[in-house]
């Protein structure tokens, strides 16, 4: 999410939480005391008491949008299981790939390359440029720049040798950055 | 309300807690915890002088760019400018060797304690 796009979030949802607040202390208000009288507002009056087909439509874009934005939420915190078998065109016809032998394969490689490196989680995809690995890993201290190269070149030239597959991107999530004596501990 | 609550804190959660190091060409990069990349700045600073008693480390990235705010506390009587040069030496040399590149920007502030204030910050 860009910075842009947070900050419009935040703002829509903070004036939303305000105009929400707003309507539960008048419910509140109005309940426990029937002699209070806090009319709404002349705007809302208006566009409620008699809906034109601009009120309508302007309703259902909202609620639209809100259920897409519901729905990206939703997948944004819950992903989702990613694929077991990723297939793709090779000259000969097409091809499987076993997203867990890979990862396996890959976790063994990135230990290898990086002493000290644990790797919780592997994850592959495959676009119009090539194929990308995000490695979920706990790393130690070292030069990360560095060892992302070192790491993509080792699995690149690994991959392409065993599964004839060409990585063209490598992201690396740290869990965590320790000395390595710590994470002996 | 709870759940424009729970979006809300969606949207601000944890993301400005990570370190994104992209790779000069492009093919990827390290997503770092910043907390550890501070502690062992932190760490490197607090060994940087004689006179260090604490220090921390403050590391935003914007971008490419990388920025750390460093303060230390010292011991009373200490030379503020000798204390901030080697802290300031320290944490880029530090940040070279974690990130593979120098820091953007450094701002070094030193606490010179007095003798009453020292009890508290002595390990």
């Amino acid at each position: 999410m860009s910075v842009l796009a947070r900050i419009v979030a935040v703002v829509v949802g903070l004036v939303t939480l305000a105009f929400a607040g707003a309507g539960l202390v008048r419910q509140a208000a109005m309940a426990a005391d029937a002699g209070v009288s806090w009319p709404v507002a002349g705007w809302w009056s208006e566009l409620t008491a008699a809906p034109s087909a601009a009120t309508t439509a302007a309703a259902v874009g909202a609620a639209a949008l809100a259920v897409l934005l519901a729905a990206l939420a939703y997948r944004q915190v819950f992903p989702g299981a990613p694929a077991q078998v990723v297939e793709y065109a090779v000259p000969g016809g097409t091809a499987r790939l076993s997203v867990p032998a890979l990862g396996k394969a890959v976790r063994r490689r990135f230990e290898a390359l990086l002493p000290g490196a644990s790797v919780t989680d592997v994850g592959v995809a495959r676009d119009g440029q090539g194929w990308s690995l995000r490695v979920e890993a706990d790393l130690p201290v070292c030069d990360l720049r560095q060892a992302q190269q070192t790491l993509l070149q080792g699995l690149r030239d690994d991959l392409r040798r065993v599964a004839g597959i060409e990585i063209v991107r490598l992201d690396v999530v740290a869990r965590s950055i320790r000395p390595a004596a710590e994470k002996a501990r | 309300m709870a759940l424009l609550a729970l979006l809300l804190w969606l949207v601000l959660r944890h993301d400005a807690e990570v370190v994104w190091l992209s790779s000069a060409t492009g093919d990827g990069g390290v997503l770092a915890p910043r907390a550890d990349l501070e502690r062992s700045l932190a760490t490197t600073v607090g060994r940087a002088h004689p006179d260090v008693l604490r220090a921390q480390v403050d590391l935003r990235a914007r971008g490419a760019v990388l920025r750390a705010r460093v303060t230390v506390w010292t011991r009373p009587l200490a030379d503020p400018e000798t204390v901030g040069a080697a802290a300031d030496a320290a944490v880029r040399h530090e940040a070279e060797r974690l990130t593979g590149r120098d820091l953007d920007h450094v701002g070094v502030r030193v606490r010179v304690l007095t003798v009453g204030r020292l009890v508290r910050y002595l390990p």
